[in-house]
């Protein structure tokens, strides 16, 4: 029996990989991939662009963070801004170094573009299968699970590696130019690619369920885009009337997923396997 | 012999429209099954079932002994001609078949050769370079077919596989499908009640999502029991001559048709039917009737008119 099992899990993985390199090798060649790329690139410029001109005319004074901080006022920064509500992990990553002030505010006002573009790249990859019905053609070959497990793959890491390009494509501009000294900004970069991969996975398991479950693909980009962005609106309301409310969306904690504080990983892992599991189930109990 | 496909008590609904109602059904191994049946009947959603594309509202259906649930499908035991499906339209042909070729397992080289292989079966070899949107109806119904011929699935099913093409690629894919038939099962839905005939060893026919004839070719068409003697003129005594002939021994009852040229011949015992043959011809012959044919059992077309007009 468990010979048996071993058998079907080495096949289920292997029809996973399968899915996956077939996707990622269709996502990387579509138009949407590079303009996933260039968009982001052009997002994140601006907002880098802005930061260098406006720490010029700080004369320096915002990129340099709390570098000349000593640890009494460190303490005392941390624990004024947990008193506004602010996550001391996110203050504290802000204050030593792990968030320089650069990668802060290029993420903080670049990365609500990151779930459109997800989205604009992933929508279609299964509701247009099942609205063509190429399911048919696939899904006597591979069980749904591994197809979903495919999909969701090769979104996630396609969309990661395209905004890890962006990445090193700006720091190396950065560091060509000599903009500003970056050796802060490189040292935490690991730290914010692993928290961007978290970030990434929720926002790939979102458009999976929604590429999942909905029909045809225009109307899945349709109300993908109309839930992003009424959520937002929805819980801001929602937090006046009753604060904690206001961050319930796995979108109110990307500033504390970039300092990987705990609750914000476990958000969004969590909002991720929810997601994931709506999507399976969905499938699963789906005519095709 | 053994059930390749098993349906017990399979109902599909879709709201309150009921497309398949409490279905039994045995598809025995090795055979050339036809489902037949007018628009409407169920058979493109039993495919459907079968392929594990739908969900039965209720009952089982196996292949080969596998329960077929949501988490198990019939994958690595069926391959199907899906009858609406698209393939993508942006791929060449190659590189689709391969790609489901890797799906089901197989290295890139051994994928890309049994794609070659398979469009070569089908008849599609130079256009393999071709993108699938550059392709005819007719020619992508030949890439549906050359997809179930990759690898070795037991049982493969054809919904409606000549669907719009050529009668010359039609005939050449019949005869495509009779020789796969000789190593697999084969279901296959079709309105060409002909090509039915020709090809199948056994029949289901359906009608408003019930089944209501199945067996073997032969026992559909009553071949073993029922002779149809077509005359190449009239007679005059056609109902004396009836009499006649169900005085031979081994003939129930004979019924002229109303044109009196034809003569529908029971035979009671279908051991003997090659002597009831026999004998009924000698007798018509020595009467001074001119005898134009023979034909064993009603053709497929008479019976499915008869079972689906019954159950009207």
């Amino acid at each position: 029996m468990s010979t048996d099992n071993a058998h079907a899990l080495d096949r289920v993985l292997a029809e996973t990989f399968a899915v996956a390199r077939a996707e990622i090798f269709d996502m990387v060649k579509s138009i949407r991939f590079a303009f996933l790329v260039i968009s982001y690139a052009f997002a994140a410029g601006i907002v880098g662009s802005g930061l260098l001109w406006v720490n010029e005319k700080m004369e320096g004074k915002l990129l340099m963070g709390a570098a000349g901080l000593g640890e009494a006022e460190r303490t005392a920064i941390v624990e004024g801004l947990a008193d506004q509500g602010m996550s001391t992990y996110l203050a504290e990553a802000i204050l030593n170094g792990d968030l320089p002030p650069m990668v802060f505010g290029v993420l903080f006002f670049s990365t609500f573009s990151i779930p459109l573009l997800m989205l604009l790249v992933g929508f279609n990859r299964i509701s247009e299968d099942v609205s063509t019905r190429y399911t048919r053609y696939l899904l006597q070959r591979v069980h749904r699970g591994s197809y979903l497990a495919g999909k969701l793959i090769g979104h996630w890491l396609v969309s990661f590696v395209a905004i890890v390009i962006v990445h090193i494509a700006l720091l190396s501009y950065a560091k060509i130019n000599d903009l500003y000294d970056m050796e802060s900004t490189i040292a935490a970069m690991p730290r914010i690619w692993f928290a961007l991969l978290l970030l990434v996975l929720g926002y790939s398991a979102y458009t999976t369920l929604v590429s999942a479950t909905l029909n045809p693909p225009i109307l899945v980009l349709l109300l993908g885009v109309i839930f992003l962005m009424g959520i937002r609106v929805v819980q801001f309301f929602l937090g006046l009337m009753y604060e904690p409310l206001g961050k319930v969306w796995m979108g109110s904690w990307d500033v504390e997923l970039y300092a990987l504080d705990p609750i914000a990983v476990g958000i969004y892992l969590g909002y991720a396997a929810v997601f994931i599991a709506l999507a399976h189930l969905v499938l699963r109990r789906r005519d095709l | 012999m053994s059930a390749a496909i098993q349906l017990q008590g399979v109902s599909k609904s879709y709201g309150s429209v009921q497309a398949v109602q409490q279905l039994d059904l045995e598809i025995p191994e090795g055979s050339l099954y036809g489902l037949i049946g007018p628009n409407g009947a169920g058979k493109t959603t039993t495919f459907g079932m079968l392929s594990g594309f739908l969900r039965p509202t209720t009952g089982e259906v196996r292949v080969r002994g596998h329960l077929l649930t949501t988490t198990r499908p019939p994958v690595g035991h069926v391959l199907a001609l899906p009858q609406d499906a698209q393939l993508p339209d942006n791929k060449k042909v190659i590189a689709v078949l391969v790609h489901l070729a890797r799906l089901q397992g197989m290295s890139t080289d051994e994928a890309t050769a049994k794609a070659r292989d398979a469009l070569g079966k089908v008849g599609l070899a130079e256009l393999s370079e071709r993108k699938v949107r550059a392709l005819s109806h007719g020619q992508r119904r030949r890439v549906g077919i050359a997809q179930t011929l990759i690898g070795n699935n037991e049982v493969i099913l054809f919904d409606e596989p000549t669907a719009g093409l050529d009668p010359r690629t039609a005939l050449e894919l019949g005869q495509l499908i009779k020789s796969l038939h000789a190593e697999r099962t084969i279901v296959l839905s079709s309105h060409n009640l002909a090509e039915v005939e020709s090809l199948c060893t056994h029949a289901a026919i359906l009608d408003k999502g019930r089944l209501v004839a199945a067996g073997t070719m032969d026992e559909i068409k009553g071949t073993g029991q029922l002779l149809f003697v077509n005359l190449a003129k009239p007679v005059d005594d056609a109902d004396e001559l009836a009499a006649a002939l169900a005085a031979i021994e081994t003939v129930g009852k004979v019924t002229p048709s109303p044109e009196k040229d034809r003569f529908a011949v029971e035979c009671t015992d279908a051991e003997k039917v090659d002597d009831v043959t026999n004998a009924v011809l000698q007798a018509l012959i020595t009467s001074g009737a001119s005898v134009k044919g023979v034909e064993r059992g009603k053709r497929l077309e008479e019976r499915f008119m008869e079972t689906t007009a019954a159950s009207k």
